[in-house]
């Protein structure tokens, strides 16, 4: 896939699951994937900002996001305000993924309207059950 | 498929990034030194100081070096009160940050040394403890109001304020994604790289609006400091010049309420002509174009 490609991805019915991980650090987004390597048939995305989560929100379906709190220009909790707002997004499941110290914002990004979060550090088992509790059993609708 | 995934298969990627990590910190650290000799602040960087210790704090706490996130910890919450109080970090937080910092580099090198890793210093977290954060550089007014201000934090008034008072210009405008400029490259990522690359981005914010053939609709309201034309700007963000309006620093306190000065061409025909019913029915939808009127 292409840098500029990622959106033209098909959302053909059957299409294996797309999920959007988002954190500033490659390091951190790779782990996340590879705790998320047992769900199998699953497609997985990234964004290194906020920004750009919002923009892959807005341009393609989604099924489930891991969101990073604490990021430069818009953090996790505006991604989740955006998100929330819109009714296309509004039962799309966000995993929030803290860092100690991230407790006041923890609680305002559930208000807004995140569906679960862990902190880091985690177990690999901790993220891999909460993404099988969240993750919808059928495909977004296109 | 085995659910067993270990993650210290990424301790090697753990020290490259970390590496790279506190190469920022430093040069972070070096730019807001530089400032403190010239009596000014550097927002900007404290920012990025901050990023880097969180972000580094996060990933060794994944890989298990507690040395490390225990320092980062201590040290990112000294830099938060800087960045949430203007940006200014006075000589002695620079002083203890240095040292904070180079005590996460040698921990980096243990790891990848295959060294044991020493605890955090007592005595370096008791500084940091002890440690006011805040500059001896006065905080510089927002000569602006209106939407922007209201929405900038501290550190990034001081980053704009500092701009406008030494007159380098700053330009404000609009980004809306679509499948056609993602298929051409043009994305909010590669419009903010180029705008760093000819400035400083002060502030990238959502605004969600109607399109019906997407998922949702965004469009970015962007702040940029930079020496670059207007024509550079619309080039980076595909749009067109008469859409990159430049922001001034309100000087004219007789001229009424007008909330941020500009001088996008719908401004220039707005105040000369006093058209306020052609701006009342034109300037809709964009921070831009609300931002350029009277209220």
């Amino acid at each position: 896939m292409t840098p500029a490609g990622w959106y033209t991805l098909p959302p053909e019915p059957g299409a294996m699951k797309r999920l959007l991980i988002v954190d500033d650090s490659k390091l951190m987004r790779d782990m996340v994937a590879a705790c998320l390597r047992p769900l199998g048939e699953v497609a997985f995305e990234f964004a290194s900002t906020g920004l750009e989560a919002i923009e892959r929100l807005a341009l393609a379906k989604f099924d489930l996001v891991v969101l990073d709190l604490n990021m430069p220009d818009v953090g996790g909790l505006e991604v989740v305000e955006f998100v929330r707002a819109q009714d296309r997004l509004r039962t799309l499941p966000i995993l929030i993924v803290t860092t100690r110290g991230d407790d006041a914002s923890r609680a305002r990004v559930i208000d807004a309207g995140a569906s679960s979060f862990l902190t880091k550090p985690f177990a690999p088992q901790q993220i891999l059950e909460e993404v099988r509790r969240l993750l919808p059993s059928e495909r977004a609708p296109t | 498929m085995s659910d067993r995934v270990d993650l210290l298969e990424f301790i090697g990627a753990f020290v490259v990034e970390a590496e790279e990590i506190v190469g920022s910190a430093n040069a972070a650290l070096l730019e807001i030194e530089v400032a403190n000799g010239e009596g000014t602040v550097r927002p900007r960087a404290v920012r990025e100081l901050f990023r880097a210790l969180h972000t580094i704090k996060g990933l060794a706490g994944m890989v298990g070096v507690e040395p490390i996130v225990e320092i980062a910890h201590a040290l990112e919450g000294l830099v938060r009160i800087a960045d949430r109080t203007g940006g200014s970090l006075g000589r002695a937080a620079v002083e203890v940050s240095l040292q904070a910092v180079h005590a996460i580099s040698e921990r980096v090198r243990a790891v990848s040394d295959h060294r044991p890793v020493l605890p955090a210093p007592a005595r370096l977290l008791e500084a940091i403890a002890a440690t006011d954060a805040a500059g001896d550089a006065p905080s510089a007014a927002l000569p602006i109001s209106g939407e922007w201000k209201d929405r900038l934090t501290p550190s990034e008034s001081q980053q704009l304020a500092q701009a406008l008072h030494g007159e380098v210009p700053v330009w404000t405008f609009s980004f809306t994604p679509s499948p056609g400029n993602a298929a051409r490259g043009i994305t909010i990522t590669s419009v903010r790289a180029g705008l760093a690359a000819i400035g400083e981005v002060v502030k990238v914010r959502p605004r969600a609006i109607e399109l019906p053939d997407q998922a949702a609709g965004v469009t970015f309201d962007i702040l940029v400091i930079t020496p670059a034309d207007r024509d550079a700007i619309a080039r980076i963000a595909a749009t067109t010049p008469d859409q990159v309006s430049a922001v001034r620093p309100e000087l004219d306190t007789q001229a009424g309420p007008i909330t941020e000065v500009l001088d996008t061409i719908e401004a220039e025909h707005h105040v000369s002509s006093g058209a306020e019913p052609w701006c009342a029915s034109s300037c809709r939808g964009s921070m831009t174009s609300r931002i350029s009127c009277r209220s």
